[in-house]
C-alpha cells in the first residue's frame, strides 16, 4: 500500500508538466481554433531564451525566467500573430494543421540558427550551445544544486521530491488556474471565446477580433513558455523532446474534448499517476508477452489517446471534415489545351533524363555518380513516398500523420522478406531460397496498404482534426513499440536489401545498384503511379472519393459508400507510402526505424503541402527538394565570391528546416502549393482578358440593338474591366421612382452609390439609402435582391467596391465592424445573432458589461432570466433572437439594422420581436427592418424600400404603399 | 477507351526507362584501387562522427596525427584528414555520408570513427576501407574491416559479458566480489535488455548476486519526468532492502542523472555506475556517480606515462580534455600503431594481413586490444572515476576485468 500512495503521490507531482503542456494546449486551442501542434516548440525556444539569458550570459535565475515568460514569450506571441496565426485562423482545418507543423520545424531552426550560426560562427559571442555531451543542462528556476525533500515525515516512506519537480507542480497549478480564470471570468477573456465561437458575429457586437487573437496568443506563448521553463532542467534542452512531450500529454487533451482546461489539467496529473503504476506494477499487472514487449510502457499514454479520440471525438466526424470544407481554389490551368498542361513535364522529364543519362556534352549538365545521382536516387525515392500524401491528403481530404509508419512498415517487412530464407526456388520470384528483390518490394508495399486499411477503419470516423492527431498517435506508439524490435528492424542498423543485377541477353547489365539505373526505374515507376493516380481521379472510385471529401452524407443519399472509397484510399496510400519505404531504403543502401520516423512525417507533409498537395508534380518536386537542399546549401556556403557571414548562415544545417517550415506555414492554406504562386497570376490574367472580351461583346450588342451609348463613362472607376461597366449596361436610373427624403448629412444613417459583391458577382448596383432619424425604415425585396449584402454593407462585414456608408454624418466607410459596432451600428444578422457555445449571460455580456445591465435584460425578456447559465445555442428559436435584441433594448444603439428577425419563428414569438422592434424605435434608434415578409413590418414601419436585383427601385412613406408594386415585386412581375 | 491508352502509357514508359536505364548502367563502376589515398609521402584518411555531439573526436584524432606528423610521419609519410563525414546520429545518413567521402576522396581509411549507428561497415568492408574508432556500434562487430580500440562493445546479440563494471563496483567498497549483491538496470529497449543479460553473467562470474535486472526505463526520445518507480523497486529489491551496487546501462544522459538522484534521495550509499556521466560539465549534476571510462582517465596523468602524452597531445592542439577527444586520439594512435605494424610498403592487402594481427596496449591508457579475437569480444578495461562535484575522483585505476562468455 505504501508503494501504491507513494507511486500515486509522486506521479501526480510529475504529471505537473503534462498537466501544464494539456492546458496550454487546449487553451490555444479555445482561444484560436488552431490546434497547435507548436506549442512544445514555443515552450522549447522560451526555454532556449531562458538557458542563454543564465548560462550563457549569467543573468541570475529569476530576472532570467522573467525576461523569456514575461517579456520574450508575449513578444514571440505577437509576433506569430501578425505575421501568420491571425491569418491562419481563418483557414480550414486542414491547413491550421499543416501551418502549425511548419511553426513546429521553423520556431526551433530559426532560434538555433540564430544563437549557433548567427551568434556564435559570425559574430563570435561564444553563446553556449545545447548540443554536445553535457551541455544544454540547464538548471531549474528552484535552488541549485536541487534540494531534495523527504517525505518520510507525512507518512510517504521512502517518498521524496526534489525542488525542480516541485516547482513544476506549483507553477503548472498557478498557471492553470490563473489563465482558467482569465478565461472564464474576465472581459478578454469572453471576448476571445466570443471570437473563437462566431468570429464574423464578435465583430458586429463590438469585439475587435485581432486584439484579442493577439491577447489569446500571448497567453498561450506565456504558457508554453512556463512549461518551457520547469521542464528544461528535468529533460534535455532539444525541441524534439518538447514536442513529444506534448504529444504525450495528448491523451489529457483528448480527455479534455479540446474544450475544458480543468479538464485537461487533470487528465495531466492522472496521466503522470497512471505512467507511475505502469512503471511500478507493470511487470506484475501486464501479460507476459505485453511485459516483453520493449517500448510497450512509454507507448501507453498513445494508445490512451487513440482510444479517447476515438469515444470523445468521433460524434464530430460530421463538422467540416475535408481539405475541401471551403471552397476549392482555383484551378490555374482551367481551360488550358492538354498539350499545355502536359508541356512543361515533358520538358522537365527529358531534361531530367538527359542530365541522368549524360546525354549532353558539357559537364555540367551531365549527373556525376555520387553527388548529383545521390540526390536523385532518393529524391525520386521521396517523391514516390509523397505521392501517397497527394492520395490521402490531397485526394481524400484526410490528414494522415502516419505516413512515416506506412512508410517503415514497407520498409521492414520488405527487408525481412528479401533477407529470409523460404527454401523456394521459383522463377522470377525467388532463388536460392530467397524472394527477389521486386517481389519483396511488392509484399512491403502489400503489408503497408493492409496497414493503412486496418489504421483507416477506426479513424475514418473522426473529423479532421481528431483523425489527425489519432493517427499521429498510433504512428509514435507503433514506433516506441513495433519497430524497436530487433526482429523487425533488425537492429540499429537495419535491413539492407540485395539488389539484383541481371545479364540482359549478353548484351547490357542491368544493376539495380547503380544510382543511374536507380533514377530510371524510379522515375519510371512515378511516371506509372501518377497515371494510376490520374487514372483513379477521373474513374468512378476516384469521383466517389471526391464525393465523400465535400460530404459525407450526401454522397451516402447519392448511393456511395463512403467507407469503402475512404478505407481504400487509406489503402492505396499506405500502399504506395511501403512501396516508397521499400525503394528509400533501396537508394540510402540500408532501411533503419529511423528512416522515417512519426516527426519526420510532419516534415513531409510540411514539404509536399510546400510545393502543392494535389498533384503528383509537388510530390515530385518535393521529393528533389528535400534531398537537394543541404547540399544545395553546402554549395551555396562554399561559394567564395559571397562574403564569409554569408556561407555560414546558408550552409548551417537549420537553415533548410527554417526554409521547409515557412514554406509550409504560407502555403498551407494553398492546396497547389508553390504551383499556385505562379499560376494564380496567370489564371488572373487569362480571367480578366476573358472578362473584358465578354464585356465588349455584350457592349457591341447593346450598341447594335439601341444605337446610343449605354453609359457615359462618368461612374466611378469605370476603367474596362470594371464590373460597373456591366451594370452600366443595365442602366441604374431606369427603374422606378426612389424618394431620397432626406439628405445624407442629417442622416441617421446614409448609404450612397453602394456597390458591391462577392468575387466576380457584383450583387448591389449604385444604391443609395438614407434613413431619417427615429425612424423605421421596412426594406423589402425577394430572396436574392440583395438586401443581407445591403446589410452586410451597413455594418461593415463587406468592404463595398465604391460608395460611401455615413454613420450620423460621421463617414465609417473605411472602418472595420467592431468599430462601426462603436460608433452605433447594430446588427441582429439573419438566423441569429447570438454565440451558441456562450452561456445566455455570457451572451449579454459582450455588449452590456455591467450587471444592472444585464438586470434589465432579464427583466425586458423575464424568459431569458430563468436562462442565465445555459448555452445559448440550445435555446429556442424565439429565445435566440430575444437575446440577439435585448443589448440594444438596454442600450439603444443609434442604428440599428434586423436581418429578417422573424424568419422561422411562431407567429407568437413574430409578435414579440416586432413588439420589441417597436419599443426600440420608442427608445429613439433608427431602424432598418429587412423582411421577406412584408405584411407584418408595414405596421411597424414609417418608411417602406424595396430593392430588386441589387437595386433600389422604389422608396416611399408606407402609407403611399403601392399594392400592386409589392405584389409584382413578390411574384417578379417588376418592370 | 481511356483506360486502355493509360495501361499503353505505361507500357511504353516502363519499356524506355528500363532500356534508358540499362544503358545508363554500363561501365559506371569504378574499381577499387589497392592503394588508394597512398602515396610516398601521405596518407589520406576521413573522419566518420556524429555531430555535433562526437565532433570533437575530430580535435583528438588530429592532435595524435599532429605529433607523428611533426615527426616526419610513419615511415615518411604523413597523415591528412582530408574529411570528415558527418551522420547526424542517423544510421542512413551514415550510409550516405560515408559513400561520399570514400566515392569523392582519395582516402585509405576512416579514422576516426566515433558514432553510434555506424550503418556504413558492411559498406566499407566491400570498398575495402579500414575504420578505425570506439567500438561503440555493433558495426564494429564482426567486420574484418573494423577497428575499435575498444573492441566490439554493442554486438547486435551479446555474446559476452564485461566483468569490468561489477568488479569495480566491489573494489571501490573494497570488498570481496563473492556475495555481493547488484542491481543492474537499463533501457526499455530490445538492444539494452539483451545487454542486462551479459553483464549479469559477468557479475555472476564474479560470485555477485544480481537481484535486479530489467529494462523498465522508456528510452528516448520518450522522456522520464518521475524516477520514483524505478527508484523503489531498487532499493527494495534485495529482500526488501537496497542492493551493494547499482549499474546503470542508458543511453540517455538525463535518465543516467534522475535516477541517480533518484536513488541518492532514496539514501542509497553504495556506488551508482554509469558509461556517460565522464564530463566536467555533467561534474555537478552527477555528483557521487560512478563512471566507467574505457581508458586511462585524465586524472591518472601525473603517474600514468600514456596519459600524460596523450594529455600534453591534445592541450598542445588545443583540443578539449574529454571522452570524445580521447577515443579521437586513441583511434588514431592504434591506427598508427597498425601502420608501423605494417611497414614500408603500404597496400591495402598488407595493411590488412599486419592490422588484422595487431596487438594494441599502451599502459594503463589503453588497451590491450588484440585482433581478431576483440572484433568479437568487448573490451575489459578502464577506469572508474567518481564525480566530487566540481570534478572526478579516480576511484577505481586503470584495470582489466575479463570477457565472459554467456550461456546461449
Amino acid at each position: 500500500m505504501d508503494k501504491f500512495l507513494n507511486l500515486l503521490f509522486s506521479g501526480a507531482v510529475s504529471g505537473g508538466i503534462y498537466a501544464v503542456m494539456a492546458a496550454g494546449v487546449v487553451l490555444t486551442y479555445q482561444t484560436s481554433g488552431i490546434f497547435n501542434f507548436a506549442h512544445g516548440a514555443v515552450a522549447f525556444v522560451t526555454a532556449y531564451v531562458f538557458f542563454q539569458l543564465n548560462t550563457g550570459l549569467g543573468v541570475p535565475v529569476v530576472p532570467a525566467a522573467l525576461i523569456s515568460v514575461l517579456i520574450f514569450a508575449p513578444l514571440l506571441g505577437l509576433a506569430l500573430d501578425r505575421i501568420l496565426l491571425r491569418r491562419l485562423a481563418a483557414a480550414p482545418v486542414y491547413a491550421r494543421i499543416v501551418g502549425s507543423i511548419g511553426l513546429l520545424i521553423a520556431l526551433p531552426a530559426l532560434a538555433l540558427w540564430l544563437v549557433e550560426a548567427l551568434g556564435n560562427t559570425v559574430l563570435d559571442f561564444g553563446l553556449p550551445v545545447t548540443t554536445g555531451s553535457g551541455s544544454g543542462t540547464v538548471r531549474g528556476i528552484g535552488p541549485s544544486p536541487r534540494e531534495t525533500w523527504h517525505l518520510d515525515a507525512i507518512g510517504l516512506k521512502g517518498v521524496s521530491l526534489n525542488s525542480d519537480q516541485v516547482a513544476v507542480f506549483v507553477a503548472a497549478a498557478l498557471a492553470a488556474i490563473a489563465l482558467w480564470l482569465v478565461l472564464r471570468h474576465t472581459r478578454l477573456g469572453l471576448e476571445m471565446r466570443a471570437v473563437v465561437n462566431r468570429s464574423d458575429l464578435a465583430g458586429l457586437r463590438g469585439v475587435n477580433a485581432s486584439r484579442t487573437s493577439s491577447a489569446a496568443w500571448v497567453l498561450t506563448m506565456m504558457l508554453a513558455g512556463i512549461g518551457g521553463i520547469l521542464i528544461a532542467p528535468l529533460f534535455q534542452l532539444a525541441d524534439q523532446e518538447f514536442t513529444l512531450i506534448v504529444l504525450g500529454a495528448l491523451a489529457a487533451v483528448a480527455l479534455a474534448g479540446l474544450r475544458s482546461i480543468p479538464i485537461a489539467f487533470a487528465g495531466g496529473l492522472l496521466l503522470g499517476v497512471l505512467q507511475n503504476i505502469v512503471y511500478g506494477y507493470g511487470d506484475t499487472i501486464l501479460p507476459g508477452f505485453l511485459n516483453d514487449l520493449a517500448g510497450l510502457r512509454a507507448a501507453i499514454p498513445f494508445f490512451l489517446t487513440v482510444v479517447l479520440l476515438f469515444v470523445i471525438g468521433r460524434n464530430r466526424g460530421s463538422e467540416g471534415r475535408s481539405v475541401a470544407d471551403e471552397k476549392p481554389m482555383a484551378d490555374h490551368r482551367d481551360g488550358l489545351p492538354r498539350w499545355r498542361r502536359v508541356l512543361p513535364w515533358a520538358v522537365f522529364v527529358f531534361l531530367f533524363v538527359a542530365f541522368t543519362l549524360q546525354w549532353f556534352p558539357w559537364g555540367w549538365a551531365q549527373a556525376s555518380d555520387f553527388e548529383s545521382l545521390g540526390i536523385l536516387a532518393p529524391g525520386m525515392a521521396l517523391a514516390i513516398v509523397f505521392l501517397s500524401f497527394v492520395v490521402v491528403t490531397g485526394l481524400g481530404g484526410m490528414v494522415s500523420l502516419a505516413q512515416g509508419t506506412f512508410v517503415t512498415a514497407g520498409g521492414f517487412v520488405a527487408g525481412w522478406a528479401v533477407n529470409h530464407d523460404f527454401g523456394i526456388d521459383v522463377p522470377f520470384v525467388a532463388s536460392h531460397g530467397k524472394i527477389n528483390f521486386a517481389v519483396a518490394a511488392i509484399m512491403g508495399a502489400v503489408a503497408a496498404g493492409a496497414l493503412g486499411a486496418l489504421i483507416a477503419i477506426p479513424v475514418r470516423r473522426l473529423g479532421v482534426l481528431a483523425l489527425a492527431l489519432a493517427s499521429l498517435a498510433i504512428a509514435l506508439a507503433l514506433d516506441l513499440t513495433l519497430f524497436q524490435v530487433q526482429d523487425v528492424s533488425n537492429g540499429q542498423l537495419g535491413w539492407t536489401y540485395p539488389l539484383p543485377r541481371l545479364n540482359l541477353l549478353g548484351i547490357t547489365t542491368f544493376d539495380l545498384s547503380q544510382p543511374r539505373t536507380e533514377v530510371m526505374v524510379l522515375l519510371v515507376i512515378f511516371g506509372v503511379m501518377t497515371l494510376g493516380i490520374h487514372n483513379l481521379q477521373q474513374s468512378s472510385s476516384g469521383r466517389a472519393a471526391l464525393a465523400v471529401r465535400s460530404s459525407s452524407v450526401a454522397a451516402r443519399t447519392s448511393g456511395i459508400a463512403p467507407a469503402r472509397s475512404e478505407i481504400a484510399l487509406f489503402a492505396v496510400a499506405g500502399a504506395i507510402a511501403g512501396f516508397g519505404g521499400v525503394m528509400l531504403g533501396m537508394t540510402n543502401g540500408s532501411f533503419t526505424n529511423s528512416t522515417a520516423t512519426p516527426i519526420t512525417g510532419l516534415l513531409w507533409l510540411a514539404v509536399v503541402v510546400t510545393f502543392g498537395i494535389r498533384r503528383p508534380g509537388g510530390a515530385l518536386l518535393g521529393g528533389l527538394a528535400v534531398m537537394a537542399t543541404t547540399p544545395v546549401f553546402n554549395w551555396i556556403s562554399g561559394w567564395s565570391f559571397m562574403p564569409s557571414w554569408f556561407n555560414d548562415l546558408t550552409g548551417s544545417t537549420y537553415f533548410a528546416a527554417i526554409l521547409f517550415g515557412l514554406g509550409a506555414i504560407n502555403l498551407a492554406k494553398n492546396p497547389d502549393g508553390l504551383f499556385a504562386l505562379v499560376g494564380s497570376q496567370r489564371l488572373e490574367r487569362r480571367r480578366k482578358k476573358e472578362r473584358l472580351a465578354h464585356v465588349a461583346r455584350a457592349e457591341l450588342d447593346v450598341h447594335e440593338v439601341e444605337h446610343a451609348p449605354a453609359w457615359n463613362g462618368s461612374g466611378p472607376g469605370a476603367d474596362d474591366d470594371d464590373p460597373m461597366h456591366l451594370r452600366a449596361l443595365v442602366g441604374a436610373d431606369s427603374f422606378g421612382h426612389v424618394d431620397q427624403v432626406v439628405p445624407s448629412e442629417d442622416a441617421a444613417l446614409a448609404l450612397d452609390d453602394i456597390v458591391a459583391g462577392y468575387g466576380d458577382v457584383e450583387v448591389l448596383h449604385r444604391v443609395s439609402l438614407h434613413l431619417a432619424r427615429g425612424t423605421v425604415v421596412a426594406l423589402l425585396g425577394a430572396n436574392g435582391a440583395g438586401k443581407s449584402t445591403l446589410c452586410a454593407v451597413t455594418a461593415g462585414l463587406l468592404a463595398p467596391t465604391s460608395g460611401t456608408v455615413t454613420i450620423d454624418g460621421r463617414d465609417v466607410t473605411s472602418l472595420a465592424p467592431y468599430q462601426r459596432s462603436r460608433a452605433g451600428v447594430m446588427l441582429a444578422p439573419e438566423a441569429r445573432g447570438i454565440f451558441p457555445g456562450l452561456s445566455v449571460e455570457e451572451n449579454l455580456e459582450v455588449l452590456l458589461r455591467s450587471k444592472e445591465d444585464r438586470a434589465k435584460a432579464y427583466e425586458i425578456f423575464p424568459i431569458l432570466g430563468e436562462r442565465v447559465k445555459q448555452q445559448a445555442g440550445l435555446l429556442s428559436g424565439g429565445e435566440q433572437q430575444m437575446l440577439s435584441l435585448a443589448p440594444a433594448l438596454v442600450d439603444p444603439p443609434a442604428v440599428f439594422v434586423a436581418d429578417e428577425p422573424t424568419l422561422g419563428l411562431a407567429p407568437m414569438a413574430s409578435a414579440e420581436i416586432m413588439d420589441a422592434i417597436r419599443r426600440l424605435r420608442d427608445l429613439g434608434s433608427t431602424i432598418l427592418l429587412v423582411e421577406e415578409k412584408a405584411h407584418e413590418v408595414l405596421e411597424v414601419a414609417d418608411t417602406v424600400a424595396f430593392m430588386e436585383l441589387g437595386r433600389l427601385v422604389w422608396m416611399g412613406p408606407s402609407d403611399q404603399l403601392d399594392e400592386e408594386r409589392l405584389a409584382g415585386t413578390y411574384l417578379g412581375m417588376a418592370t | 477507351m481511356k483506360r486502355k491508352r493509360v495501361w499503353i502509357w505505361v507500357a511504353v514508359m516502363a519499356i524506355v526507362g528500363l532500356v534508358a536505364a540499362t544503358a545508363g548502367s554500363a561501365g559506371a563502376r569504378v574499381p577499387t584501387q589497392t592503394t588508394k589515398g597512398v602515396t610516398s609521402s601521405t596518407i589520406n584518411v576521413a573522419g566518420l562522427v556524429s555531430k555535433p555531439t562526437f565532433a570533437s573526436a575530430m580535435q583528438g584524432a588530429q592532435a595524435r596525427f599532429d605529433r607523428e606528423n611533426a615527426k616526419g610521419g610513419v615511415f615518411g609519410r604523413k597523415i591528412k584528414i582530408v574529411d570528415t563525414a558527418d551522420d547526424k546520429f542517423d544510421p542512413t545518413t551514415n550510409v550516405q555520408e560515408t559513400r561520399r567521402v570514400v566515392s569523392s576522396d582519395n582516402i585509405f581509411a576512416i579514422v576516426p570513427t566515433v558514432t553510434v549507428v555506424l550503418g556504413a561497415s558492411d559498406y566499407l568492408a566491400q570498398q575495402k576501407v579500414p575504420f578505425f574508432g570506439w567500438g561503440i556500434s555493433s558495426g564494429f562487430c564482426g567486420n574484418a574491416y573494423g577497428y575499435g580500440f575498444t573492441g566490439c562493445v554493442a554486438p547486435k546479440t551479446p555474446v559476452y559479458g564485461n566483468t569490468f563494471m561489477p568488479a569495480a563496483g566491489a573494489k571501490a567498497l573494497g570488498k570481496d566480489p563473492k556475495g555481493l549483491t547488484v542491481a543492474i538496470i537499463a533501457e526499455d529497449t530490445d538492444a539494452a535488455r539483451s545487454g542486462l543479460g551479459t553483464l549479469g553473467t559477468a557479475a555472476t562470474s564474479l560470485g555477485m548476486k544480481v537481484v535486479y535486472s530489467k529494462g523498465v526505463v522508456p528510452a528516448p526520445p520518450a522522456t522520464v519526468g518521475d524516477f520514483t518507480p524505478f527508484s523503489q523497486a531498487i532499493m527494495s529489491s534485495n529482500n526488501g532492502g537496497p542492493p551493494d551496487i547499482v549499474i546503470m546501462l542508458f543511453a540517455s544522459i538525463p535518465s543516467t542523472l534522475g535516477l541517480q538522484g533518484a536513488l541518492q534521495a532514496a539514501g542509497f550509499k553504495g556506488p551508482i555506475e554509469n558509461t556517460q556521466t565522464y564530463d566536467p560539465q555533467l561534474a555537478a549534476p552527477s555528483k557521487g556517480g560512478s563512471v566507467y571510462v574505457q581508458f586511462g582517465a585524465f586524472e591518472t596523468a601525473d603517474t600514468v606515462p600514456g596519459v600524460k602524452q596523450m594529455v600534453t597531445d591534445l592541450k598542445k592542439a588545443n583540443a578539449p580534455l574529454g571522452v570524445l577527444s580521447a577515443v579521437g586520439y586513441l583511434s588514431a594512435d592504434m591506427f598508427i600503431a597498425a601502420l608501423k605494424k605494417t611497414g614500408k610498403n603500404l597496400t591495402i592487402d598488407a595493411f590488412q594481413k599486419a592490422a588484422s594481427k595487431l596487438q594494441y596496449n599502451v599502459s594503463k591508457t589503453a588497451g590491450p586490444t588484440s585482433f581478431p579475437k576483440d572484433r568479437i569480444q568487448p573490451g575489459v578495461c578502464g577506469t572508474l572515476v567518481t564525480s566530487n562535484g566540481t570534478g572526478y575522483d579516480v576511484t577505481v585505476p586503470y584495470f582489466c576485468g575479463e570477457a565472459v562468455k554467456a550461456k546461449s
